[in-house]
């Protein structure tokens, strides 16, 4: 009997969990539209989200790059269509790994830090004494936020996607003996405005996901250092399984013709 | 309705966290330029109650006035414009990091008000030597202030834009016995000087005796005792002899 009731506690505390992001998530974006709009915030947080996350989203990028050009080559050379490689090195980029690999990294680094911030700020009371400075804490500290990482998110993909190119233009030319004219006239032969677009397009929700998972999960820590570590936890798994769920159905959507 | 002369008038204040009811009936009244000090063991619901009245949690019941009206019934703009005149102490002071001193002090005057920043920044200035503190850590940080100058800089910052009623969270907690002098002292000073009315909660008694003009006792979700600082040792409520001497034996420990 115990093991049905602890099955539907959990059951039951997963739906409330349900409940209170989506209540946070209209009410975050009820605020986006209400002044006052704290630009200093803002631009800290472009700044910290944008910025400070090229050199890791870079260096994720151009391996991916590298092991692509390297990996595809293994198999494509099999039946001598080499002259593939760049297509696929591109089009994986562009539509896949920048957006999905870029927002996994990026989830780790702000989503945790911003969980990590908000929840610190929680337990010592600075967010209630925001209250009593009177200052929409939602405006002061969860819409930056989530602006700035809507913003900048698509701006770091596209980072991505031209170093990941780079990345598998390097192992082509250098190690397998492409020609560099021929290659780089192969990336963009049958690259599409289309597909760049759909990778910017997730890139711009996982942003969303992220930054609104981090500042969930630390705006509602409870319990001093063991809830902001949990907090921090709860963000990062959270965020990083939404943008992979997010990612199959805005593919599916996206590339559904 | 209520008295006119209250400044703060809780009536039948109740608030739940699931089964655990932290306060059952709480009602008190502070009146103009009044100190009035809440006394209690940890876990009673003090800082409960005053998040209540600062709508950082919502209560279940009760109607909080102030200046006679029910903070709980305002129009949204009216309780805003009514919040920007209270001021609140943190126990920990509750500092925010990433801004400088000055800019923490300048905080309510910066979001609240149409002041200019260089003004601003005189009016912190001066409220940071008002506390006793010079003008040189203006530009430092948080991190770099210990415990005594971090609640000071906090009492400027609660202080900065006149609130009309201060809140003091354990204002001396985990501070030396002359730093809290030294706070309790300011916290007077502070309160005279702005003819705020003051609410403090603290089991501490040393610092009851020194800022009290009147003290009540919560106990079990309950006011259970009210009355002039003075009173307080020679009351025979069990409850409060107890509380006031420390005793291991008495009604609050036999449960």
């Amino acid at each position: 009997m115990n093991f049905f009731a602890t099955i539907g506690k959990r059951f039951l505390q997963f739906l409330a969990t349900i409940g209170n992001i989506s209540l946070f998530t209209i009410k975050s974006l009820m605020h986006c539209l209400k002044p006052p709009f704290y630009w200093r915030q803002f631009l800290r947080q472009l700044q910290e989200i944008g910025y400070f996350s090229l050199p890791v989203v870079g260096l994720t990028a151009i391996f991916t790059g590298m092991v692509l050009a390297l990996q595809s080559y293994t198999g494509f050379s099999r039946f001598s269509a080499e002259s593939a490689i760049a297509t696929v090195v591109v089009l994986s980029m562009t539509r896949e790994l920048g957006p999905v690999l870029a927002g996994l990294m990026v989830s780790g680094r702000i989503g945790a830090s911003m969980a990590a911030e908000l929840g610190t700020m929680r337990v010592t009371e600075q967010i209630d004494a925001l209250s009593t400075l009177s200052t929409n804490t939602y405006n002061y500290l969860i819409v930056p936020r989530i602006v700035a990482a809507v913003i900048t998110l698509p701006l770091l993909v596209l980072c991505a996607d031209a170093i990941g190119v780079f990345g598998g233009y390097l192992v082509a030319v250098h190690k397998l003996g492409f020609n560099p004219a021929i290659y780089l006239d192969q990336t963009f032969k049958y690259l599409k405005a289309s597909d760049v677009n759909s990778g910017l397009i997730k890139a711009a929700s996982f942003g969303f996901v992220i930054a609104l998972m981090g500042c969930y999960h630390g705006y509602h820590s409870k319990g001093g250092a063991q809830g902001v570590g949990q907090a921090t936890t709860h963000a990062v798994v959270s965020s990083s399984i939404m943008i992979l769920l997010l990612n199959y159905l805005l593919t599916s959507m996206l590339f559904s013709k | 309705m209520s008295q006119k002369n209250h400044k703060l008038d809780i009536r039948h204040l109740a608030k739940s966290f699931g089964q655990n009811h932290v306060l059952r009936d709480v009602s008190f009244s502070i009146d103009k330029a009044e100190s009035l000090v809440i006394i209690g063991g940890s876990g009673t619901g003090k800082s409960v109650a005053i998040k209540c009245i600062l709508n950082l949690l919502s209560p279940d019941k009760g109607q909080l006035f102030f200046n006679g009206e029910d903070l709980l019934k305002m129009s949204k703009s009216a309780h805003e414009d009514a919040m920007k005149k209270f001021g609140m102490l943190f126990q920990g002071a509750a500092l925010f990091d990433s801004l400088s001193i000055w800019e923490n002090v300048a905080f309510g005057l910066l979001n609240g008000t149409n002041i200019k920043k260089a003004a601003a920044r005189d009016i912190a200035i001066a409220r940071l030597q008002d506390v006793g503190l010079s003008e040189d850590i203006a530009f430092s940080y948080p991190a770099e202030l210990s415990g005594g100058m971090k609640k000071r800089v906090g009492l400027a910052r609660a202080i900065a834009t006149d609130p009309e009623v201060i809140f003091f969270d354990e204002p001396t907690t985990g501070l030396d016995p002359i730093m809290c002098s030294v706070i309790d002292t300011l916290i007077i000073k502070c309160v005279r000087k702005l003819g705020a009315t003051a609410l403090t909660i603290t089991h501490d008694m040393a610092s009851v005796r020194r800022i009290a003009d009147k003290v009540a006792m919560l106990h079990d979700g309950k006011i259970i005792w009210h009355g002039a600082v003075k009173e307080m040792d020679t009351t025979d409520n069990p409850y409060v002899k107890q509380f006031i001497h420390g005793d291991l034996k008495g009604p609050i420990t036999n449960k």
